[in-house]
């Protein structure tokens, strides 16, 4: 098993960034992200909290060696993303899960957006309101016979994790930026307080 | 907010696109400039994802991918957070053999 966590930030409103977030795709970064579906919404607590399922279908090139092993050769994969927006906590937390592929390999991500400063969500202060947190939290797990296998099957897990991580990022950046600030060129936002190379596509990217 | 992005969000089948489009508009405005500012009881475009899930769902059903009905909680990841903390302890205790 391997574990992931990671923090970055992004300088939008909370608001922003929920706005983004159901804008993200399509992106010319997330070429592998085919398509995006809405299974299921719901607005509950008195019209305070939105649940959402989503089915993500992406497809990607996968090495032959894993491809037999899981019985996928061409690379088509379901992800299903399950998230609540808390309009009274400022939180907007996204759990996914890979629905194909799950009795080899099974990745869980659990991804928040937070307001920079969300301690005191009950008082309208003068908190600096125009950058968001974004934290993520993954756990990737292979199941074969022997040891060794889910050994490389949990490397190179790890390598195309890393390796699609920075382009996630720089995708939403480049969204956030078409829509929230025009003026900006594309690619400006690809270091844009950004403090590490994973990013918020990551399960995406990997199945 | 500034320009809007061009191209549509691409869907599990073709045949449904049009209707995703026109549930992701209403989706939009209604986010946009009602819930996110708290005066939505209610979510209005229910009419037109009924309409857009029907098709997904036969897409679904035709190309032998479980229907949208059997997705449950089961599936949620909701464990991780145990998974994690479990994980970083047993990591501690590992170093602290090793120490």
């Amino acid at each position: 098993m391997k574990l992931f966590n990671n923090t970055c930030e992004f300088p939008y409103s909370w608001e922003q960034v929920t706005q983004g977030v159901w804008r993200k795709y399509p992106n010319e970064m997330s070429s592998h992200v085919k398509s995006v579906d809405v299974l299921h919404r719901e607005l509950v607590e008195n019209g305070t909290i939105l649940k959402s399922s989503r089915l993500i279908t992406c497809k990607q090139n996968i090495p032959k060696w894993l491809g037999m092993l899981i019985g996928n050769k061409d690379g088509t994969s379901y992800v299903l993303e399950i998230s609540e927006v808390d309009l009274k906590q400022k939180k907007f937390v996204m759990k996914s899960c890979n629905l194909t592929g799950s009795n080899f390999l099974k990745v869980m991500e659990c991804v928040k957006y937070e307001p920079i400063n969300n301690n005191n969500n009950n008082n309208n202060n003068n908190n600096n309101n125009n950058a968001t947190v974004f934290k993520q939290e993954a756990q990737i797990t292979a199941y074969a016979n022997f040891k060794s296998m889910c050994s490389k099957i949990e490397d190179w897990s790890v390598k195309r994790f890393h390796e699609n991580a920075l382009k996630g990022k720089q995708g939403f950046d480049n969204v956030l930026n078409i829509l929230f600030n025009p003026t900006i060129t594309s690619n400006s936002g690809l270091n844009a307080n950004s403090n590490s190379s994973l990013s918020n596509t990551s399960i995406k990217s990997l199945l | 907010m500034g320009q809007s992005i061009s191209s549509p969000v691409p869907v599990f089948a073709k045949e449904c696109t049009e209707l995703h489009k026109k549930y992701d508009q209403c989706f939009s405005t209604w986010y946009d400039k009602e819930f996110l500012k708290g005066e939505s009881m209610e979510n209005p475009c229910l009419d037109q994802w009924t309409d857009y899930m029907q098709c997904v769902n036969v897409a679904l059903i035709k190309k032998g991918i479980r229907s949208i009905d059997t997705f449950d909680k089961e599936d949620l990841p909701d464990n991780i957070g145990e998974v994690l903390k479990q994980h970083a302890a047993s990591q501690e205790s590992t170093s602290e053999k090793n120490a």
